[in-house]
Parts: structure tokens; sequence; C-alpha cells
């Protein structure tokens, strides 16, 4: 039987297993997924915010958990294309959902098709139970559980 | 087990809506209410109420991104338009460089598209200053965080903070989801900055201290009679470094005439005594700052009076390091019936009259390190250190 962790907020359904990473920072989409670096083929969702613990990191196939979407209001050009192509992030779970997180994987979904999970729930709780790299699985209800 | 107490709300719609929705103003405006409804039941909202302005972010071409484009492409081909004076987000200096004619190759098209839905062609984030003023309590649908912030807190209006495609549902549509900071009592300040020993702050500087310090919470602080080109760079500075979309200052915003109200009768659950050193504490050192290779002025966008106001420092004299003047293209144009202009132009200063994230963010080496007055600009833009007007001016070399 997996472990369950818990059980986030569903704003966006969808299953799906995959690493997990956490940050207690906030995670500011434009600034990670627009620099030069974004451009070059198979980039795309290479962190490039010189700000963020997760700089330098392809969060292409991870879950990100962070407490909030920060900053700007381009956030949901990144996470449109990144959903849509299927080429980003595999779910997103954050603490304090807001439209900014919101817009891009809803507009993929409801205008293109594609999407990604994305939950509400706790980043310090979920990190009580797991550490980056750990593979987590998202059911449609909202369940988080170990792999 | 943690269980999360987060639920979607369910959205009562009014006849007007579901005509809409029935399709009886055309299938693209309907699947924009479509989606704004359906995102404004994640975020709680129980209505849609109209809006009367809105102002648009996406006003940059990037090559290397399309869903956003497609989707605009098709507004434009089922002939929307916008329902309510919509303002734009500035240009992003396509002109500016090679570069940036590759990165922003489609803007062209796309300012197109822009004309056809039928938005206000200010191009500047600073729309607050002119064509987009709403009174106070008017309720609009907003991109641009700090023409968000500005709305909120300085004319009192309601906006939400909304990212790209979702100004334009909401333009389009006339409807916004009822959630959030059109609620009154999700607009009372939480976090108190007591500036009372300050003389006379920088207002980036402060900013980006009560935005690091209140990150996410509602900030109020002591009264400062910051005016509004000082509350431009205190609110977007805020905005950026702590997601605040309403900041109250005590006795200069409208809905806090004193603490109290500001607070809505209840205590601060934190405050914060800043000090000249939190303020310094900002600042690039020295030596970075003696790095720069430009010096880069004017984001939120400089105002004509803002540019009058700089220009004695700079008149009779040539700047030392590359200097760029980052305008609103309304203002600009008006400039050119000054003087100053010409003898700006004699001081080595450049302007822009466009976006400078957006016509730095791909620069070659010779631009790499930026020296700003901006906490927008230095929190977004990857090598801005962040200086006070002072500080830029002595490393323009215009001031000793």
């Amino acid at each position: 039987m997996p472990t369950v962790i818990g059980k986030g907020g569903v704003l966006v359904e969808g299953h799906v297993k995959a690493p997990v990473l956490i940050s207690d920072a906030g995670f500011n989409g434009v600034a990670a997924w627009t620099k030069d670096d974004n451009f070059k083929p198979g980039h795309q969702a290479v962190c490039n915010d010189w700000q963020h613990p997760w700089n330098g990191t392809d969060l292409a196939g991870k879950i990100l958990a962070f407490p909030a979407e920060v900053g700007s209001t381009h956030a949901p050009l990144p996470y449109i294309d990144l959903c849509k192509n299927q080429n980003g992030p595999a779910a997103v779970i954050v603490a304090r959902p807001d439209p900014l997180v919101a817009i891009g994987i809803f507009i993929s979904k409801e205008w293109y098709g594609p999407s990604i999970p994305l939950l509400q729930f706790p980043t310090d709780e979920l990190a009580m139970h797991v550490k980056d790299g750990d593979v987590i699985e998202i059911l449609e209800d909202g369940t988080i559980q170990i792999a | 087990m943690f269980v999360s107490d987060y639920k979607k709300s369910t959205i009562a719609l009014t006849d007007e809506q579901r005509d809409i929705l029935a399709g009886h103003q055309g299938e693209m405006v309907a699947k924009c209410l479509q989606t704004m409804i359906d995102i404004g039941e994640t975020m709680g909202a129980t209505c849609m109420v109209p809006i009367t302005f809105g102002h648009i972010t996406g006003t940059f071409a990037l090559s290397s991104f399309h869903g956003y484009y497609e989707l605009l492409d098709r507004l434009v081909d089922a002939g929307c338009k916008v329902k309510v004076p919509t303002t734009t987000n500035p240009h992003p200096g396509r002109e500016f460089s090679f570069r940036n004619r590759r990165l922003y190759r489609p803007q062209i098209h796309h300012e197109h598209c822009l004309r056809k839905l039928g938005v206000i062609q200010n191009y500047s984030c600073a729309a607050y200053y002119e064509e987009n003023m709403p009174p106070l309590g008017a309720i609009g649908g907003c991109g641009e965080s700090s023409v968000v912030v500005y709305m909120n807190s300085v004319f009192g209006a309601r906006t939400n903070i909304w990212g790209v495609l979702t100004d334009f549902y909401q333009s389009i549509s006339g409807f916004t989801p009822e959630f959030g900071l059109l609620l009154d009592e999700n607009r009372f300040g939480t976090v108190l900055f007591d500036v009372s020993d300050l003389k006379d702050p920088d207002p980036d500087a402060l900013g980006l201290y009560v935005g690091k310090m209140a990150v996410d919470r509602t900030p109020v602080i002591t009264h400062h009679p910051f005016d509004k080109y000082e509350l431009k760079h205190l609110l977007s500075a805020t905005n950026s470094s702590g997601a605040c979309r309403i900041v109250h200052v005590e006795g200069v915003t409208p809905e806090a005439p004193d603490l109290k109200t500001a607070l809505g009768g209840k205590e601060p659950v934190e405050t914060f005594k800043v000090t000249q050193a939190d303020l310094d504490g900002m600042r690039a050192s020295r030596e970075v700052q003696d790095q720069t290779d430009v010096i880069v002025y004017g984001c939120p966008q400089l105002t004509l009076h803002e540019v009058l106001e700089m220009a004695p420092s700079f008149i009779g004299k040539f700047v030392e390091k590359r200097t760029i003047f980052s305008m609103m293209p309304r203002d600009f144009e008006l400039l050119k019936r000054y003087d100053e202009y010409e003898q700006l132009q004699l001081a080595g200063v450049e302007f822009v009259p466009a976006c400078p994230l957006t016509y730095l963010t791909s620069r070659d080496a010779t631009l790499k390190n930026v020296l700003t007055d901006s906490g927008k600009l230095h929190y977004y833009l990857a090598g801005a250190q962040f200086a006070t007007l002072d500080d830029t001016l002595r490393v323009a070399g215009v001031k000793k």
C-alpha cells in the first residue's frame, strides 16, 4: 500500500507520478522561464531565476511544490506553452493559490486540451514527508502519496 | 494526515451572463466568460460583477512563445472587441537592438492584433497618469502588477491581479469574478511599517524592504507625504519583492485616512520600525556600483515631470556611463517641446519609450551590468543592481 501524505485541494484535476521538488521560496514563472537560455531547444523548462534556489534546474517532468506564485502577470505565458506542449512541470502544488499560477494551466486545458494537476497543499507539510527527488503520486481526487 | 479545506465555489449567473454563455454575443465571447467563471470558481467567487476599466499586460510578442499569441489571433478573427476602456502595457523595445528585432519578431503583427481588439494604444505601464484613472470603488480587470497595486492603493479602485489573456477575457466579456481584493474584508492592512524615523526615504528602497518583510500580506505604512510619482516607485517595488497588490499609506491613500481604518480596526499582526540602515541594506555596494555598464531609469516608465526634475543634474555635462531614460511614449513626445530634450541628448542621455525589462532581457556583454534606481527592475532583470537616485547620478559622473 502506498503511504498517503495527505489530500490537497484540487484546482485542476489529474493523475501523475513524478519526482517532487519542494521550495519554501515563492516561484516566479517569468523570471524562471523567459531567459535567453530557455529559448534553446530542450531548455524551455530550465529555471533561470538567479534569485531562486532552483536556478539552473530543469523543472520538466517534476512536481513543483512552492508557497505561492510571485511577481509578473506574464506568468501564464510560459505556463500555457509548457502545459500545451507537455514539456514543463508534471504538476504544481501550491500553498496559496492565486490567479497567476492557475491561469496558464487553465487556459491550456480549456483552449488547447493538455493540462497538469494543480493542487493546494502546504509546502511545509509536504516537506515533512518527502524530500527533493522522491517520487510521489497525485490522484484525481487530490490525494498525494509516496509512490 | 493533512486534508486541505480548499473547495471550489459555484458562481451564480445573471440572465445577461447566461445569454452571453449561450452565444448571444458570439462563441468567443462566451468562451472568454466561461474561462473567467471557471477560474473564478477556483478562487472562491460566487458571482461575476461588471467591470468599468481594464489594462492589458501582454503587449510583448516573444518569438519563442506561441500559445498566448495564437489565442489572441482567434479573438481577433472572431471580431472580438473590448467593452470597457482598456489601456496597454509598454512596447518591448524591438528597435533597441538586433537581438530584440529577432526576439520580438512577431511584435508588428501583435500590435495590429491589439489595435483590432480595440484597446487604447497608450503603451505605458504608468497608464494611471493618463487615460486610466478609475474613481474610488470602481471595479476593473487589470494585468500588470504595478498597475494593479497603483489602482488598488492610490485610486481605491478594485482589481485582482490578472495575467495574460484573462485581462482580455474580462474586457471582452465585461465581467470579473468577485473575490480577493474586490471584497472589503480583504483590503485591510495587516502589517505595520513605522517610517517615522526616516527623514527622506528613498521610495524604491522602502518598497523593496516593505515587500520583503510583508510577503503576501497587506502593508500599512505610517504617514509620509509621498507624491504620486514617489508612490509609483514605492508601490511597484513593494509589489515586486512582496507580491503586495494593495499598500496603504496613512493619510495619503484613500482607504487609510488613519491607521485604525487602514487596519480594519484590528491590531497589526506584526510591526516593523524601519531604519535608514534597513533601506541602505537594499543598495548594491559601492564596488558593485562602480562596475556598471549602463544606468537605466524608468521602471515603471518615466513621466515628463520626472525627466524635467532629473534634467538639471545632467545638463551641461556628459555622462561617463551609458545612460537610458525609459519614458512613457506620450510624455516622450511632450518632452520634445522642451529645451531639456536637446540638452539631455547633448549630455549623452538616450531615450527609449519602451519597457527596460524587455529591451534588456536579451543583451550583449557591453550592457551586462545594469545599475538602476528602480526596485522593480532590480528585482526582475538579471544583472540589474539597485542604487538610490543619488548613487546612480554619481556613477553617471554627473553628481559628486
